[in-house]
């Protein structure tokens, strides 16, 4: 955490150096938890690249308390929020996600698909929403259900109950994956 | 069913692997981002240091602390600066007076000891608003093993006085040829260092604190001084009390003629021990000795 804080200060000062390290430090969690949360690829990618873009164009605003990773975690979590409201993501799965995807036929994709990923993701896409948010920012964001809560202006005792519920919930599923 | 912490872990160690070739075009993005919002910033809104510090709780007050431990530091293991910071403070009040003072402690003639007056809660205080008192503290760390103060102590014929267990303290008042025998001593024996001499001028019935070092302690000892003048005007109750860590004590209104001085020996042991033999303990152990002057400096 304090390498965090000194990355932040010097981000400040408008190092590259720093907003190298955090994007190289914190891109595959992002990337992660956009995936989870969006379903789509192509939109978690978008929405990592804008908060990467967003943190670089006015570091001064950044107003950390916490540590850097919940905070960007937060970033993408609303993003992938206002996204669903805007109404760019209308189903959980989209064509290019139902397509046998590999690097090779799609070689400007960011995200290098995988199995495993795959189905994780289909897995989550059949919580709903909010479960999926607390299990993702809980588990892959590292958050506490108190920051969780306060992000979604919700009570912590609602959020534990959404993570618990979409745990059982993934883990029915993944294990009726298996047994098939 | 899979238990729920296999959920857990399966769901945090999902590999993801990315592009090299897009990873490359995202941070370019970025940093040109960077660049750009650096170029459109004005002076005056980047970031002061001292100003971020002073934002965050902790981050002010890790610089308090910094700042206070600078300047105990200095106070403690620096003598002379400490010398001089005292002086610094005197200057501020008044040069002259303090010439009058040291004039004064030069050609006083040596009077007797007088006897300590206990506190009596009843006693009615001149309280006059506007007296000054100086007050300087020599600290000295004595090696254990060292013989020539216990012999002074014979020789001169001081008793020390218990006056408190935590830290383990006992005192005696010394008169002006005493005190100026003992800092012969001091200046002169093996075994025994001068640590510092911090001084203060503190306003009648007002706190003075500073820090005294301990002898092969970790812990810091502070020394905290209240002077009061009762009626006769030729001495000063002192009410001192010394904190260690978390314990401490207070000698309350230690009377003594303004020629006087007090010295105090601070022993590491344990109380039990320093009960059995008071005058061997200051010989066969390490102890810190802490000599108070205090006088009247001026009256407004």
């Amino acid at each position: 955490m304090i390498e965090d804080k000194l990355l932040i200060w010097k981000l400040k000062l408008g190092d590259g150096a720093a907003l190298a390290r955090i994007y190289e430090k914190y891109k595959n969690d992002l990337l992660r938890i956009a995936a989870g949360l969006s379903s789509r690829t192509s939109v978690a990618e978008d929405i990592v690249h804008d908060v990467f873009v967003s943190l670089a164009q006015s570091p001064q605003k950044l107003k950390l308390s916490g540590n850097l990773k919940a905070y960007l975690a937060t970033c993408v979590a609303n993003r992938v929020r206002n996204s669903n409201r805007a109404g760019q993501r209308e189903q959980a799965t989209s064509l290019d996600e139902n397509e046998p995807v590999t690097a090779d036929s799609q070689p400007d994709r960011w995200i290098i698909r995988s199995e495993e990923l795959d189905r994780l993701n289909n897995a989550m896409a059949q919580l709903p929403y909010p479960q999926r948010e607390a299990v993702i920012l809980h588990v892959q964001g590292g958050m506490k259900f108190r920051t969780i809560a306060k992000s979604q202006n919700v009570s912590i005792n609602t959020v534990q109950s959404r993570y618990r519920y979409g745990l059982d919930k993934l883990r029915s599923v993944l294990d009726g994956e298996v047994k098939k | 069913m899979r238990p729920k912490e296999d959920i857990k872990k399966r769901i945090g160690s999902v590999p993801v692997n990315t592009s090299a070739k897009r990873d490359k075009q995202v941070l370019d993005d970025v940093l040109n981002a960077l660049e750009q919002s650096r170029k459109e910033l004005p002076v005056s809104s980047r970031p002061n240091i001292w100003r971020i510090i002073m934002k965050n709780n902790v981050t002010r007050l890790a610089a308090a602390v910094f700042v206070i431990a600078a300047v105990v530091g200095v106070a403690q293991f620096d003598s002379a600066r400490a010398a001089f910071a005292g002086t610094a403070r005197v200057v501020a009040t008044g040069l002259a007076g303090l010439k009058e003072f040291i004039r004064d402690m030069r050609t006083r003639e040596p009077q007797p000891p007088s006897a300590v007056v206990p506190a009596k809660p009843d006693e009615q205080q001149t309280a006059v608003q506007g007296n000054r008192i100086f007050a300087s503290v020599q600290v000295f760390s004595v090696q254990s093993g060292q013989d020539g103060l216990r012999k002074f102590f014979e020789t001169e014929g001081i008793e020390l006085t218990p006056a408190g267990s935590s830290p383990n303290t006992s005192y005696a008042r010394l008169g002006p040829e005493k005190t100026e025998r003992f800092i012969e001593l001091v200046g002169k024996a093996e075994g025994i260092e001068r640590l510092s001499s911090p001084s203060l001028m503190i306003l009648e019935g007002q706190e003075g604190v500073m820090g005294i070092a301990g002898a092969g302690e970790p812990d810091a000892t502070a020394l905290a001084l209240v002077a009061t003048i009762p009626n006769d005007g030729d001495s000063i109750d002192l009410s001192i009390s010394f904190l260690r860590g978390q314990s401490g004590f207070e000698i309350p209104r230690l009377r003594i003629n303004t020629d006087e001085a007090v010295l105090f020996r601070l022993v590491t042991t344990g109380p039990a021990q320093d009960k059995q033999n008071d005058q061997d303990a200051s010989a066969g152990q390490g102890c810190t000795l802490v000599l108070v002057k205090a006088k009247v400096f001026s009256q407004t």
